[in-house]
């Protein structure tokens, strides 16, 4: 009786071969997700920092004396960007390996993997929100040119 | 002794609510503003400017219309039952993924050139 519950409580955590090449399949997106996240990321920051160069184009001045041609509002929105696709590829590449082991050699999911996966669904959900609703708030903002 | 499998599932579901809640609200959003923008092309006040607005609701419609796919099927991932269904999940990835790819070249690509320009221009 208790190597059939020991065989049940297998079957009940073991990923079959559907399972696998299904997760395997995640995986691998995950890598082309996190690579394009690091652009997402660099791109934000560098579109951020070409705001702040323009608005003191004579000269880089770091003093933060920005004359009038500097742009808060897209200044923000790239910024953000950038910093919550940094983190959210920092998480992504946090969790490829665990599922990778995972997937490949337990054969099942362990808590640790589902948590850096959470963490990864958390900031990806935080930088996908944070470029809506911002462009949101901008849009109704401005709303007068458009209508 | 380790949890079964479907209970250690349970958290990577309710992340996976709250993203797919964000795709699918997002994507509404920019569908509105593109219904928006195809009735201001209509308007008699814009007669000369109506191609412009067909243009804005273009492309208001395709990044949502792309978001919103993976936004469901995470959101169904999310759904309880007894199977795991990560077909959904691969499919969703997939999707999202294609999304990603083309934010990440677009800023990324953008972020480089725009830096770049300002960065020669400046006169030291």
């Amino acid at each position: 009786m208790d190597i059939l519950d020991l065989d049940i409580e297998n079957e009940e955590n073991d990923l079959n071969n559907k399972h696998v090449s299904e997760l395997n399949v995640a995986r691998h997106t995950l890598v082309v997700k996190a690579i394009f996240l690091v652009l997402i990321g660099l791109g934000g920051i560098l579109l951020a920092a070409g705001i702040l160069v323009s608005a003191n184009r004579r000269s880089v001045d770091w003093d933060m004396r920005f004359s009038e041609a500097f742009e808060l509002e897209p200044f923000i929105l790239f910024g953000g960007l950038g910093v919550l696709g940094s983190i959210a590829a920092v998480f992504c590449f946090r969790a490829i390996p665990l599922l990778r082991k995972s997937i490949s050699e337990l054969r099942t999911i362990n808590e640790q993997t589902t948590r850096a996966i959470n963490q990864f669904h958390y900031s990806l959900a935080a930088l996908f929100g944070f470029g809506f609703f911002y462009v949101t708030y901008l849009i109704v903002k401005h709303s007068s040119q458009f209508l | 002794m380790e949890k079964p499998l479907i209970e250690r599932m349970q958290p990577l579901r309710d992340s996976a609510i709250i993203l797919g809640l964000v795709l699918v609200v997002g994507s509404f959003i920019g569908l509105g503003f593109g219904t928006w923008q195809i009735y201001a092309s209509f308007h008699p006040k814009f007669e000369y400017e109506s191609e412009i607005h067909v243009f804005l609701a273009v492309l208001f419609f395709i990044p949502s219309l792309l978001l919103l796919l993976p936004g469901l099927l995470i959101l169904r991932f999310s759904r309880k039952g007894n199977n795991y269904n990560f077909r959904t999940l691969k499919t969703s990835y997939i999707t999202l993924t294609i999304c990603i790819v083309i934010g990440g070249a677009l800023i990324g690509i953008g972020g480089f050139i725009f830096f770049i320009e300002e960065i020669l221009r400046i006169r030291l």
